[in-house]
């Protein structure tokens, strides 16, 4: 594992290659791209360009069979520290004992290298306990900061850090992926990859859910319906899963049939279907519909995912959802 | 030795090289060698625009071996120790890690001792607004009247989160953001100590983008060059900073003006195979769309928008594309859109949506020459000409042509009304029905009031339910009513206890047995056989036909849904 082994992001890498090459390594980085998409991975190959015993700064790679590389393989290096949040974020408490590491040398290694997960879902009040450390540290301190977007992170964090974004990979070279490590068949993969956005990671994490979910039954008995009865809703109602988690995935996969569906309208040629496999269904059912309320459905979709996401009645959100589908 | 980023190394040391606050500094100096100092400051402003930078520059020309004097020397011990964060009498404290109220009676335990080596004891606390409630009121009493020796400095990009009694115990300066062309020569002699080729251009994109802050310019060159090398290629910053060119912005809204939503998603598709930032694009596009609405309603645009002759150009063209309430409504559209995306799993999805919304969104007429219009139809009637039905039609098409929204909308509206009032549309000539009108006979007109009236009287439900109804025949010996077929006063009447209130209410009206028939009005069904119901009955079906020589879609479709009337043109 070495940088050679990151799946896309060539530009990022070009660019934290270069600065390890020109020794313009700065003290405090921060990647920010989609969920699942490596940044982490990338964070901890950089770690190991830095600290490799076979002069990884000279080459601009890890050699991967030194000591110090395989420590960080195995998380047991103890200069390179990476902090996930317990629980929903990153408490003070853990970033409290990390600034008091930083109070002495590395032990072994040439850099420390903190690594702190999810950063654009820390508390204000943390953030700023981080100010005065992401703007001087101490010597040979390298702070990586991992977001999925930097808005809503504070401007004075944003302007003491040199942001390097990650784009999503492109769909071809997930699908690639999947099917060669991790032993997915062709079609499943190219669906995970369209769903997850060109992020291996969520592509894995949905995957499981995603076999559960009856799709095409979903579109022939929801989505693509008209009109319901009142009994029908309560009945669809009661088939959804009543876990928040899970039924924020069939809203989401609700949308993405949706989105089909509008393309399938907007023009008759379209390919880019993220489910190809209904695009029988679509074109049978895309001649009921009109603009306006297939734009309906999608914003009430969204609407609703919004109120289960604060914590709404789930069943009553879902079945006012429904009912001004009936009305619309 | 591991590498010092641009912000630090070029922090600057004396306060002519803070930039961009020259006021501020001026009053400092002025109060230094007036020896005038204030024994608390506060310093606020936004991030990177010199507040921390400031506070350390004064903490030394105060502690200088050589001063206090106009600047510090930089050159003893004490401007070294400062520099180099380790002198013992200029205290530099983190207020968001120390922000409890132990830390502050530390503070003031320490406060009571005077200076190991230098004339004053600094404190600077940075990020002062994260202290706590508690901890600022620990501070008053030592704030207000401290040792004469000490000095606070507070910086802060937050000043409102600042108790008003610590705000009226300092004194406060708010550093501005730092102009354009200041952020920019700056950069330029940067680049230039270090040897770094880059082109105005470039140093002025990254100038903008930094919005007034220098630490983020600074922090931005450093990416540049770190990511190009010494020799900077004007590429190099636009993929950095993720600059979109602006061809890509024209082109959406191109494909909005002609209303082309395929195009929009090649867009897209464009967009995420080169890997641009969504949000970025949006925001972009945010931006471009103001521009257009600028070029609008100013007068002078040039002097509002910062951009050269030939870009104005293909705005000013564009912009002939659209209405005004056209550009205003896409830019909500699109502000909600951007909400949307952000918050969406699927940001992609809802880019194609927002962008496919907008391009089908029809071009609305301007409510000012709607209103221009209806009024020369009603002049129209005024002359007793026959409405043409092609002056609606005329309308409908002037709204949106190709929009296949409002097609749809259209066929909607068709199928759904049964208002006979659209036969006006076939032609019905309007003039002779109002002959017809005129020329019946005055009925029981009055009868039917008074009965109405009557009937209100004794129960005002029921008289409600009548005023709905049309008198189909009334007389003494019978009493015929007709409601619209399967009406919601229709069938309530039809309820026994209405059934005999209204008997018995008839009875009493016309002081004998009477017959009381209640029946449906189908479609165009009896009360157009009978000239009277037309004037007579308030029902909303004779509104609406009366309404035939100034009919527009959206009234009716209006009248219909809110079961409605006009009560005044």
């Amino acid at each position: 594992m070495s940088f050679k082994t990151v799946l896309g992001h060539e530009k990022s890498i070009r660019w934290l290659k270069q600065a390890i090459l020109q020794k313009r390594v700065v003290h405090s980085y921060l990647f920010w791209g989609n969920e699942g998409i490596g940044k982490k991975y990338v964070a901890l190959q950089f770690a190991k360009v830095l600290n490799c015993l076979d002069k990884g700064w000279e080459k601009g790679d890890a050699c991967d069979s030194c000591v110090s590389c395989k420590k960080i393989d195995q998380s047991l290096h103890p200069d390179v520290l990476v902090l996930e949040p317990e629980g929903q974020t990153l408490k003070v408490d853990q970033v409290r004992e990390m600034q008091k590491d930083l109070a002495y040398r590395p032990y072994e290694g040439r850099y420390r290298v903190i690594i702190l997960s999810a950063a654009d879902r820390m508390a204000p009040q943390m953030s700023n306990t981080l100010l005065k450390t992401l703007e001087e540290p101490p010597l040979h301190t390298i702070l990586i900061l991992i977001a999925n977007h930097p808005r809503g992170m504070l401007p004075t964090i944003l302007s003491r850090c040199h942001s390097i974004p990650f784009s999503p990979l492109p769909t071809s070279l997930v699908v690639r992926w999947l099917v060669e490590k991790k032993k997915i068949n062709e079609n499943e993969a190219s669906l995970l990859a369209l769903l997850s956005e060109g992020s291996p990671g969520k592509a894995l994490e949905i995957k499981e859910e995603i076999e559960q979910i009856a799709r095409e039954d979903l579109l022939k008995q929801w989505v693509g319906v008209k009109s319901f009865t009142l009994g029908e809703i309560e009945r669809f109602i009661d088939s959804l899963p009543s876990q928040r988690q899970g039924l924020l995935l069939i809203l989401e996969i609700s949308k993405s049939l949706l989105r089909d569906l509008i393309m399938t309208k907007i023009s008759k040629d379209f390919s880019e279907w993220i489910h190809p496999d209904l695009s029988g269904v679509y074109k049978a059912i895309v001649s009921q519909w009109d603009f306006t309320s297939l734009f309906h459905r999608l914003e009430t979709l969204q609407e609703t995912t919004r109120a289960i996401q604060k914590n709404a009645n789930t069943r009553l959100a879902l079945e006012t959802m429904m009912l001004s589908w009936v009305e619309g | 030795m591991s590498y010092l980023v641009l912000a630090r190394k070029w922090r600057p040391q004396i306060f002519e090289e803070v930039v961009g606050q020259r006021t501020i500094t001026q009053t400092l100096q002025n109060a230094i060698v007036q020896r005038r100092v204030a024994h608390a400051f506060l310093f606020a402003g936004a991030r990177g625009v010199g507040k921390t930078s400031t506070a350390r520059i004064l903490a030394k020309a105060l502690n200088c071996e050589k001063g206090p004097n106009l600047n510090p020397c930089n050159q003893c011990i004490h401007c070294k120790e400062i520099t180099e964060g380790h002198s013992i009498d200029v205290i530099e404290i983190d207020g968001a890690s120390n922000r409890g109220v132990e830390e502050i009676r530390e503070l003031r335990e320490n406060v009571r001792y005077s200076p190991a080596k230098s004339r004053y004891k600094i404190y600077i606390i940075d990020e002062v607004h994260m202290l706590t409630r508690e901890a600022f009121n620990a501070l008053l009493k030592t704030l207000e009247e401290p040792p004469p020796h000490i000095i606070f400095i507070f910086a802060t990009t937050e000043p409102h989160k600042i108790p008003a009694t610590i705000l009226s115990r300092c004194q406060r300066y708010d550093f501005k953001r730092i102009p354009l062309k200041e952020i920019f020569n700056t950069l330029k002699q940067i680049a230039e100590k270090e040897g770094v080729q880059i082109s105005p251009r470039s140093l002025m994109l990254i100038a903008r983008e930094a919005e007034g802050s220098m630490r983020d310019a600074q922090s931005l060159l450093d990416q540049v060059i770190s990511y190009g090398g010494k020799e900077i290629r004007d590429e190099d910053v636009e993929e950095i900073l993720g600059v979109i060119d602006q061809k890509i912005l024209y082109e959406t809204i191109e494909a909005i003006a002609d209303q082309d939503p395929q195009r929009c998603i090649e867009i897209v598709q464009h967009l995420y195979h080169y890997g641009f930032d969504i949000q970025y694009y949006c925001r972009e596009l945010l931006q471009y769309l103001r521009n257009l609405i600028l070029i609008k309603v100013s007068s002078e645009p040039e002097e509002l928008l910062d951009l050269d002759g030939e870009e104005l150009e293909g705005l000013k063209r564009q912009a002939e594309k659209f209405q005004f309430e056209h550009l205003d409504h896409l830019f909500h559209l699109l502000l909600k859109g951007e909400q949307e995306i952000v918050q969406s799993t699927f940001p992609r999805i809802m880019l194609e949506m927002t962008l496919i919304r907008m391009a089908t969104l029809r071009s609305l007429l301007p409510i000012d020459e709607i209103i221009e219009k209806l009024e020369r139809m009603g002049g129209e009637k005024d002359k007793g000409e026959t409405f043409k039905k092609e002056s609606s039609q005329e309308m409908v098409q002037t709204q949106a042509k190709d929009s296949p929204l409002y097609k749809e909308s259209l066929k909607e509206i068709g199928t759904r009304d049964p208002i006979p009032s659209r036969e006006g549309h076939q032609g019905v000539p309007i003039s002779e029905e109002g002959k017809k009108l005129e020329s019946a006979p005055p009925f029981e007109e009055e009868t039917w009031k008074e009965l109405l009236n009557f009937t209100r009287g004794k129960n005002p439900i029921l008289g409600s339910f009548l005023s709905f109804g049309t008198p189909l025949h009334l007389d003494g010996e019978r009493v015929e009513i007709g409601f619209e077929k399967d009406s919601f006063h229709y069938e309530r009447i039809l309820e026994k206890p209405y059934r005999n209130q209204l008997e018995s209410i008839c009875q009493e009206f016309f002081n004998k047995k009477i017959k009381v028939i209640v029946s449906p009005l189908g479609e165009g069904g009896k009360e157009k056989t009978d000239p009277t119901a037309q004037k007579t009955s308030p029902s909303f079906r004779k509104e609406i036909s009366t309404l035939r020589n100034d009919e527009h879609l959206m009234i009716q479709e209006a009248l219909r849904l809110f079961n409605g009337k006009i009560v005044e043109k």
